[in-house]
């Protein structure tokens, strides 16, 4: 596989390439053994790192980082009184 | 953080010129707009979720220290992102006097946790000048604009960097990509 073809399969595993160029390379590939593999491949890769899930962060991470701010002397507060995640609600 | 990017992009000037002008409450939204962000980067940089949070408090307090200079021209994010970065590198510079593992955990059928244990040791094993272009756009989809900015090259290098990195990736997770077809 040549260079070019090898910079048209990082554009089209990124989907990145045009749709008229991407149906040529495909039309390539269904002659060419080594490009379909490296297609394949490395559209899985991608497919892979996109579906990888990101951390969790629920209130409670939130609220951790926001102490530590407010103890290294962070003076942080909200918009509006209940906008403040942290706030104990009084009972009525 | 709304779903909205014009909705956030206006939130976060509001909140810039309020900070500017002393108001106490803009760094807490400034946070609520960010803050996940900012750890969700800090955590796939450095693994940890100790460290990612003390990157996370420290990136804010950075920016409520420069208060004064900052400007809503838009490049806040970027400039946001640029200071977890070394944040980031600083921390992985320190020598470790104990190292925390396996603090990722991930749902879903066996198979497919397992992949996800084998994609993220994958990551773990590139170089830096491959994982980060890789974190920025694959995993917390970052425009090549954005994140060539958060490096600090040109985008064409960025692009360079993250084909060479899927396909660097592609080799490492081998076997498991065949078990996939």
């Amino acid at each position: 596989m040549n260079d070019l073809y090898r910079k048209l399969v990082d554009l089209y595993a990124g989907q990145e390439l045009p749709e008229e160029l991407a149906l040529d390379l495909e039309s390539a590939a269904a002659t060419d053994e080594n490009l379909a593999t490296d297609m394949a491949t490395l559209t899985q890769t991608v497919n892979l790192l996109k579906a990888h899930p990101a951390p969790e962060f629920d209130e409670r991470d939130f609220l951790r980082i926001l102490f530590r701010m407010q103890t290294m002397g962070a003076d942080i507060s909200f918009e509006e009184a209940q906008s403040h995640p942290g706030q104990y609600q009084l009972p009525m | 953080m709304s779903s909205n990017p014009r909705e956030d992009s206006l939130a976060e000037k509001r909140w810039l010129n309020a900070l500017a002008k002393g108001d106490a409450s803009a760094m807490g939204e400034l946070y609520k707009l960010y803050g996940e962000k900012i750890f969700r980067y800090t955590f796939r940089m450095l693994g940890n979720r100790a460290d990612a949070e003390d990157a996370t408090a420290e990136t804010f307090l950075r920016v409520l220290r420069r208060a004064n200079d900052l400007r809503a021209d838009g490049a806040f994010k970027t400039w946001l992102f640029r200071i977890a970065r070394n944040l980031c590198i600083d921390k992985m510079r320190q020598p470790k006097l104990l190292e925390i593992s396996g603090e990722r955990s991930y749902s879903g059928t066996e198979e497919r946790a397992a992949l996800r244990v084998t994609v993220q040791a994958a990551l773990d094993e590139l170089p830096l000048d491959y994982r980060e272009p890789l974190i920025l756009c694959d995993l917390e989809d970052i425009s090549a604009k954005e994140a060539a900015d958060t490096l600090g090259i040109s985008v064409p290098a960025l692009k360079s960097r993250l084909y060479r990195g899927r396909r660097a990736l592609r080799e490492k997770l081998g076997g498991s990509l065949e078990k996939l077809k």
